[in-house]
C-alpha cells in the first residue's frame, strides 16, 4: 500500500501522522466526553416551566445551583467525609502492605501484588451485597463486636447507633474503604517498588535508623504514589451511591445516592446536572490544592 | 594461601578483621581474612568481580555481618552493630544519592541525623563542598548534576560526617576514563587534605596501584597478598598476583640450586625453566610451598637486540607476533625449546625493530626474574596444571626476606 503512493508523498504523511494516531481518541472524547458535559451544563442551568412539561427549557436558572447546597448540604458534606475516611483508612492499611510486599516479597512480589488484584474477578455490585450479609443484625461479625465490647466503643464515637453495624456511617466508610483499598495499594507498591534499595543503605549508612529511614527517604519518595493512590480513593468514593444503597441507612445517604434518585426517579434533570457539574468543580479544585499540599506537582 | 602482612603499619590500626569468614549460604564469599587499616592509610581492596571484596567493604560498613570472626573499629568489636551506629561512611557505586533532596540536604543528611545544631550544619556542609570544589550547586537535585558532579556529591555526603574510615565501592567505576584518571588524582588531595583513612574496592589494578598506600590482592574470598604496591607487582605472592597485576610471562620452573644463605632481596636461586633453560630468579615468598613454581618475567623488563647482549641474562628467540600499542610494542618471540616470551618494548629510532620471523635476543636484568608459586591461582588461567598441598618446605634458611629500603613512599 505504502508503495503505491510513491516515495516522495512520504514526508508529508510523517507530519499528519501524530494527528491520524490522536484521532481515535479526540473524536470518542469529543462524541463522549466533551458533548455530553456541554449538554449537562445546558441542562444544569435549565428548568420546567410547569409540572407537565416533560423536557425543560434552557433559561439560566442559577436556583439549581443554589439549590444543592440548601437542600443537600448534609449529603454532599457527608461524601466528602466518607470519601475521606475511607481514603485515610485504605492509605494506613495498603501503605504497609504495599512497602511490605516491595521490600520484602522478593521472588514472591508478583504473586503477593497478584492477590490484591483477586477480589475484582467478582463482580462489585456483588462483593458489596455479600456485606449485608456479613454484617447482618445478630450475624457473627455483630456478635463478636458486641462480645468484644466494641459496639459500646463505636456508638460513643457516633459512628453508628443502636445495636447494630449495617444501615450505619461505618459500615458505608467499611465498604468503601474494601472496594478501594486495592486502587491504594497498587499506585504505592509501583512507587516503592521503583526505589533503589541501596538507597536505604545510604541512609543506614548516615547513621538513619528504621523509622528515620522510613520517614526521610521512603515516604517522600514514595509520595507520587500516595498521591495517584488517594485521587484513585477518593474521587470515585466520593461519587459512589452502591455503598450507601447497600450498607447504609437514611442517616448515611451519600451525594451519588441523591444525584441517583434526581436523575432516575424524580427525573429532576437540571437539579442532578447541578450537583454533578458542583461535585466536578469541588473534586478538581480539591485535587489542584491536594498537589499543591504535597508539592507532587514536580515529582509526579 | 600465601597472605602476608608486609611490614610494620605507621599509626593507630584503624580497622582489624580477626579471622573473619562470610558465607551467603554454602557460597564462601569471605574465608579467615586477617586485615589491619592503619589511621590515614589508603587501602585498597582489589581482585576480580566476585573476589569477596565489596562483602569485606560491606562488612566494615556493617551491611553484612561476619558468619565468623571479629572485625574491630578502633580496637571495639563493632561485628553485630548495625551501620548507623558505625562512624564510617560509604561512597557507594552508582553514589545512591538521594533523589528528592538537593545537594545540600544529601550532604546534610549524615549530620541532621545525628542532631547537630542547623547553623554547624550549613557551616560544614558548606565547607565540604568548598573541599569538593563544588560550591555553587547546592540547591540542585542530584538529576540536574554531571556524573563526576554526583561523584563529588557522594564524596561530600560520606566525608563532611568525619569517619574514622571512608569506605569506597568502586567509586569511579561508572565514569569515563579521563574523569576518572583526574578523579583518581582528586580523591588522593582530599585525603590528603583531611588526613582520613581511606578503603577503596576497585577491580582496576592500574587505580589500586596509583593511589593506594598498601592493597590487599583478593581472589576467591582469601587474601593472596597484603603489601605496597611495589611488593605487589615486583614480589607477586602467587601466579594470580602476578598475572593479576599487570602482565606476565608465566613459564614453569624447577629449582636446580638454591643459595647458601639468604640474599638481599630474597632467596636467589638457579631455576630450571621448561622450554627455556637455566635461569637465575628471586624467590618472592620464603619459604616456598611445596608444590609447583612459574618462573615470572614482566615483559617490560625484557630488552629486544639484534645481537647477543655483552651484559644481563639472555635467550635467543624467532620473533613471532609484532603488536603496536600505543606508546609500546608488544613483541612475542619463542625460544628453541618452544617457551613463549612476551616483550614490552618502547620503540626508538636507533633500537632494534623486531619484524616477525627474525631471530633476536631477548634480554633481561637477572633481579627482574622471579620466582612465584603457582599453587593458589585458578588453573583455567595457568599455563600448566596446579593445585599443590598448601604445606610449606623451607627453601633456605627460615628467615624474613630483607627488603630494599626506600621503596616505599
Amino acid at each position: 500500500m505504502a508503495e503505491r503512493d510513491g516515495g516522495h508523498r512520504r514526508p508529508n504523511r510523517g507530519r499528519l501522522a501524530p494527528y491520524g494516531l490522536l484521532a481515535p481518541g479526540i473524536i470518542w472524547l469529543t462524541l463522549f466526553f466533551l458533548v455530553p458535559l456541554a449538554s449537562l451544563a445546558r441542562m444544569s442551568l435549565s428548568s420546567k416551566q410547569s409540572r407537565f412539561d416533560f423536557v425543560p427549557s434552557f433559561s439560566w436558572d442559577w436556583a439549581n445551583y443554589s439549590d444543592v447546597f440548601s437542600l443537600y448540604g448534609t449529603q454532599l458534606a457527608r461524601s466528602f467525609g466518607f470519601a475521606l475516611a475511607a481514603t485515610v483508612l485504605c492509605l494506613l492499611i495498603g501503605y504497609p502492605l504495599a512497602y511490605w510486599v516491595a521490600v520484602h516479597g522478593g521472588r514472591w512480589r508478583n504473586v503477593l501484588i497478584g492477590l490484591v488484584v483477586v477480589p475484582f474477578f467478582t463482580s462489585f455490585l456483588l462483593r458489596t451485597i455479600s456485606w449485608t450479609v456479613l454484617l447482618a443484625d445478630n450475624g457473627t461479625v455483630v456478635q463478636a463486636a458486641r462480645w468484644a465490647g466494641l459496639l459500646r466503643v463505636l456508638r460513643a464515637a457516633g459512628l453508628i447507633d443502636g445495636d447494630r453495624l449495617l444501615d450505619t456511617p461505618l459500615a458505608v466508610i467499611g465498604g468503601l474503604t474494601y472496594n478501594f483499598l486495592p486502587f491504594m495499594i497498587l499506585p504505592i507498591y509501583v512507587s516503592l517498588e521503583k526505589i533503589d534499595l541501596r538507597l536505604l543503605d545510604a541512609a543506614a549508612d548516615l547513621y538513619a535508623s528504621g523509622t528515620s529511614t522510613l520517614r526521610r527517604v521512603v515516604f517522600p519518595l514514595s509520595l507520587p504514589g500516595v498521591f495517584a493512590g488517594s485521587l484513585l480513593t477518593f474521587i470515585p468514593a466520593s461519587g459512589d451511591f452502591v455503598n450507601a444503597a447497600f450498607l447504609g441507612g437514611t442517616r448515611s445517604r451519600m451525594i451519588g445516592n441523591v444525584v441517583q434518585d434526581r436523575f432516575l426517579v424524580q427525573l429532576d434533570y437540571p437539579g442532578a446536572a447541578a450537583i454533578s457539574l458542583l461535585m466536578m468543580a469541588i473534586i478538581t479544585s480539591a485535587v489542584l490544592l491536594y498537589a499543591k499540599l504535597l508539592g507532587t506537582a514536580e515529582l509526579a | 594461601m600465601h597472605a602476608q602482612e608486609s611490614r610494620g603499619i605507621d599509626g593507630n590500626p584503624v580497622i582489624q578483621f580477626e579471622q573473619v569468614s562470610k558465607a551467603f549460604g554454602s557460597l564462601a564469599a569471605v574465608h579467615e581474612t586477617d586485615l589491619t587499616i592503619a589511621e590515614g592509610e589508603f587501602f585498597s581492596l582489589l581482585g576480580p568481580s566476585g573476589c569477596g571484596k565489596t562483602t569485606t567493604l560491606r562488612m566494615i560498613a556493617g551491611f553484612e555481618r561476619p558468619t565468623s570472626g571479629r572485625i574491630r573499629l578502633d580496637g571495639v568489636e563493632v561485628s553485630t552493630v548495625p551501620p548507623y551506629r558505625r562512624n564510617v561512611n560509604t561512597v557507594f557505586q552508582q553514589y545512591a544519592l538521594f533523589p528528592h533532596l538537593s545537594v545540600f540536604d544529601n550532604v546534610a543528611f549524615g549530620l541532621r541525623s545525628s542532631r547537630t545544631p542547623a547553623a554547624e550544619v550549613r557551616d560544614r556542609v558548606e565547607e565540604m563542598l568548598a573541599v569538593v570544589r563544588l560550591p555553587d550547586v547546592s540547591l540542585r537535585k542530584p538529576n540536574q548534576l554531571s556524573g563526576g558532579q554526583q561523584q563529588r556529591v557522594a564524596l561530600a555526603r560520606a566525608l563532611v560526617n568525619r569517619p574514622r574510615a571512608l569506605l569506597l565501592d568502586e567509586p569511579l567505576g561508572a565514569l569515563d576514563l579521563k574523569l576518572r584518571e583526574s578523579m583518581q588524582a582528586e580523591l588522593k588531595r582530599i585525603q590528603g587534605e583531611l588526613g582520613s583513612t581511606f578503603v577503596y574496592v576497585t577491580h582496576d589494578q592500574g587505580e589500586a596501584l596509583t593511589m593506594s598506600d598498601r592493597i590487599a590482592v583478593m581472589h576467591r574470598g582469601r587474601t593472596e597478598q597484603i603489601g605496597t604496591p611495589q611488593d605487589i607487582y615486583h614480589r607477586p605472592a602467587s601466579a594470580f598476583v602476578a598475572s593479576f597485576i599487570g602482565n606476565a610471562n608465566l613459564l614453569r620452573a624447577q629449582v636446580v640450586e638454591r643459595a647458601p644463605a639468604p640474599q638481599p632481596g630474597g632467596a636467589r636461586l638457579v631455576v630450571e625453566v621448561s622450554g627455556l633453560g637455566r635461569y637465575p630468579a628471586t624467590a618472592t615468598v620464603d619459604p616456598l610451598p611445596a608444590g609447583p613454581l612459574l618462573f615470572m618475567l614482566r615483559p617490560e623488563a625484557i630488552v629486544i637486540t639484534e645481537d647477543e647482549p655483552a651484559q644481563g641474562v639472555a635467550v635467543a628467540v624467532t620473533i613471532t607476533e609484532v603488536t603496536f600499542a600505543g606508546a609500546t610494542l608488544r613483541c612475542a618471540g619463542r625460544s628453541d625449546g618452544g617457551a613463549t616470551l612476551d616483550a614490552a618494548i618502547v620503540p626508538t629510532a636507533v633500537g632494534a625493530r623486531p619484524q616477525p620471523g627474525t631471530r633476536m635476543w631477548m634480554s633481561w636484568q637477572h633481579e627482574a626474574a622471579r620466582l612465584v608459586p603457582a599453587d593458589s591461582a585458578p588453573a583455567e588461567d595457568l599455563p600448566a596444571g596446579t593445585g599443590a598441598a598448601p604445606t610449606r618446605v623451607p627453601l633456605t634458611t627460615p628467615t624474613t626476606p630483607a627488603r630494599p629500603a626506600g621503596e616505599r613512599n
